[in-house]
């Protein structure tokens, strides 16, 4: 019965990948198409992709990609390297350092100031997949008018809640303004459900939190970008935006789990997933996780509420900060573009969306089977609330004093903005020195 | 009459055969001593060596190539107010775990010698944690302490500044309290019976007897636990990395967290390479002069 149901599925996933490709001009497309299978002639070749992507869903998805590939082109072996988020970069690192290189890999945004100059990553401008995507998506991957990697989804920062939990909490609509949203957090505590369940013991948490606030309050109203911080053209005292980020804070900790700094954030996910905690703030993946603790829970996501004007209040969002990219120096470089390119087409991209993997940024993707939180998101994107900002990331070390310093300021009870500014300031300056 | 002339060169002779008797015997050791010494030098003393340049250049840990800088990563060190805090850190945790690890071991080690009901259960006991790795007793203590201990106190000890020190204590003790343990009892064991006879006809008690005998015999256990515990503390990295990875708001951040730090979040090698090589050379002064110092206190048995 399995095996029947996989065949069919199979199956039907070859017939679409044919009829993409007849279908007019995606014949430029190219990768997919059946016809290029040379696998008579071609030696049996085997990709190694390192993958830093654990997610349950995005796993099954690469999955099922990979058989549909190894389908069309048997004489291709794709085999998948799992290595933890922690320990991603040293591997991969460590593997380019010693000259032993994998042919595809994760890549993230920040890749680009190091392994892009040190010539590991192939270009690829010239791929038909870039018309796949949207004017600026591929920004965060693009270096002087090259492009080094191809994303499938995004990810931003959002608020995530429990449908039924505010159900239950006779919380009808979701909160448009601030007021409203503190409103919100009232009535879940007054009802004994934690309003933000937050797993500081983690320090990427942390970090995670305060991007939920800072892309809305600072990023997206007109405050300094991150690189003028870093780079001190710009301080965090003084500044209008940073100082509504502290008093937010300020605001939403008493209604935080107690001791959120000895949680972790699995047991967040799953008191929100639970019913223990109705929100958590941090990104999309947030859903995913959550789901992962109890399927039968449904999710939604809305752009975390920082002005008064209920207009105001869009999804603040950045070009994409995950993708894939192929080594320069693969021996099988043209096998792995091949991959990389159908991993990426609008056909994958729609069973990214099925599998509820993530929201998939690739045109002519169909979100109409989009289900919870996927398809709030997809409404958000149709009605256009949405704000390209500049990027949300620090530099790692910057990273490190800005999540301590948060941290401190979450220990001292949120207490003294002021003071966690000038701190902020103080850290900055000696990073450039 | 010939003796004066025939002694000499008989003499020689003699010496000379012992010469290469002495140098044949010596020679053999050294073959014995080859395996171990090559797999040594090439596994911890060519890296050490090649590693060293490092601390004089600008690597970022990734590029293949990379610019001296002279002793500019270490006027740098003098300077960076960011070593503080985990020097800190370092030192009290390496000062306490020391101190509470030693006692503990002693003590136990001394009542588990002692002829007890079930102390091959107990000595198994204490024993079993070393064979857990670092990390996944930071792992099972961390769920203890958010799900168990932060019921019982209010709070975990791990999630506050003021308490985490004593969180990352308490793992690292349950962790690597039994090696101490085996060789304290290892020294207890080695003590003739008859000085503790003797003291008793003599009319000692207990407390008298342990710190006038046993302590004084188990020198050199002290020697060996004191110095392998303090060095093996100070460059704590693993159990801090796996409960708290330094924080809450970097309160746990040992040195060898901050050398890792640099090392790969911030791309900096050289300059932790620097760090750990002023580190290791602080290490190894403490090792030596600990050494020395415990030696000098050993008695002969």
């Amino acid at each position: 019965m399995k095996k029947k149901l996989v065949a069919v599925m199979m199956a039907s996933a070859l017939v679409l990948g044919m009829t993409a490709c007849s279908s007019g001009g995606a014949d430029k497309g190219g990768s997919v198409k059946p016809d290029e299978v040379y696998s008579e002639e071609g030696e049996q070749v085997t990709l190694e992709f390192i993958n830093g992507s654990a997610e349950e869903q995005y796993v099954a998805w690469l999955d099922e990609v990979i058989a549909n590939f190894e389908e069309k082109h048997p004489n291709i072996k794709i085999e998948i390297q799992k290595t933890s988020i922690d320990s991603f970069n040293q591997t991969v690192m460590t593997r380019f350092a010693t000259g032993d290189v994998p042919d595809l890999f994760s890549f993230s945004a920040n890749d680009m100031t190091d392994m892009v100059p040190s010539g590991y990553v192939l270009d690829l401008t010239n791929s038909p997949n870039m018309e796949n995507y949207s004017e600026g998506m591929l920004d965060s991957f693009t270096k002087d008018g090259k492009v080094y990697a191809l994303p499938i989804a995004n990810d931003f920062m959002c608020v995530t809640y429990n449908k039924g939990t505010f159900e239950k909490a006779g919380i009808k609509k979701v909160p448009e303004t601030w007021s409203e949203f503190l409103e919100v957090c009232k009535e879940l505590q007054a009802k004994d459900i934690v309003p933000i369940a937050s797993g500081f013991s983690e320090q990427w948490v942390v970090n995670g939190t305060s991007q939920t606030v800072y892309c809305a309050q600072v990023l997206a109203n007109e405050g300094p970008t991150l690189a003028e911080l870093v780079d001190r053209s710009s301080t965090f005292a003084g500044t209008e935006q940073w100082n509504g980020f502290f008093t937010k804070l300020q605001e939403i900790y008493p209604y935080m789990n107690k001791d959120p700094f000895g949680t972790d954030q699995n047991t967040c996910y799953s008191m929100l997933a639970n019913g223990e905690a109705g929100m958590i703030l941090n990104g999309t993946w947030t859903v995913t996780n959550a789901t992962a603790m109890n399927p039968d829970a449904e999710f939604g996501i809305f752009a975390l509420p920082v002005s008064e004007n209920a207009d105001d209040n869009v999804m603040p969002m950045c070009p994409p900060e995950a993708a894939v990219a192929v080594a320069a120096e693969s021996p099988h470089k043209e096998e792995a573009v091949q991959f990389l390119e159908y991993m990426m087409s609008p056909e994958s991209a729609s069973l990214y969306a099925e599998k509820g993997a993530g929201i998939p940024i690739i045109k002519g993707v169909d979100t109409s089977n989009l289900k919870g939180a996927f398809k709030d998101a997809a409404d958000i994107m149709n009605r256009g609330d949405v704000k390209v900002i500049s990027s949300k990331s620090f530099p790692s070390a910057n990273e490190d004093a800005f999540i301590n310093d948060v941290s401190g300021f979450f220990l001292d009870g949120c207490k003294d903005p002021e003071g966690a500014m000038k701190k902020l300031d103080t850290d900055f300056d000696n990073l450039v020195k | 009459m010939e003796q004066g002339t025939s002694v000499f060169p008989v003499r020689w002779l003699f010496y000379g055969k012992d010469i290469m008797k002495r140098l044949k015997r010596e020679l053999s050791y050294v073959v014995f001593l080859i395996p171990s010494l090559l797999l040594f030098g090439f596994c911890v003393v060519y890296p050490f060596l090649s590693g060293i340049q490092l601390a004089f250049t600008d690597w970022d840990g990734i590029s293949r190539t990379y610019n001296f800088v002279g002793a500019d990563n270490f006027t740098k060190l003098l300077s960076d107010k960011n070593v503080l805090q985990p020097i800190k850190t370092t030192a009290i945790y390496g000062l306490t775990v020391t101190a509470l690890n030693n006692v503990l071991a002693l003590f136990i080690a001394t009542t588990l010698s002692k002829k007890l009901k079930g102390a091959a259960f107990f000595k198994t006991t204490f024993f079993i944690p070393l064979a857990i790795s670092a990390v996944l007793a930071s792992f099972v203590w961390k769920y203890i302490d958010s799900n168990l201990i932060s019921i019982l106190l209010g709070n975990s000890l791990l999630g506050k500044r003021e308490t985490v020190l004593i969180g990352i204590i308490l793992i690292s003790l349950w962790n690597n309290l039994g090696s101490n343990i085996m060789i304290y009892m290892a020294g207890i064991a080695g003590i003739s019976r008859d000085y503790e006879e003797a003291s008793m006809i003599d009319g000692a008690n207990g407390r008298q007897r342990f710190f006038n005998i046993t302590v004084p015999m188990l020198m050199p256990s002290f020697t060996i636990c004191i110095t392998l515990t303090l060095t093996a503390s100070l460059r704590e990295f693993g159990t801090v990395l796996a409960a708290t990875g330094g924080g809450p708001a970097g309160s746990s951040q040992t040195v060898a967290i901050l050398i890792y730090d640099y090392m790969f979040k911030y791309s900096r090698a050289g300059y932790a390479q620097a760090i750990s090589l002023v580190f290791m050379v602080f290490l190894m002064v403490i090792g030596l002069l600990l050494t020395k110092f415990f030696r000098s206190k050993e008695v002969e048995a």
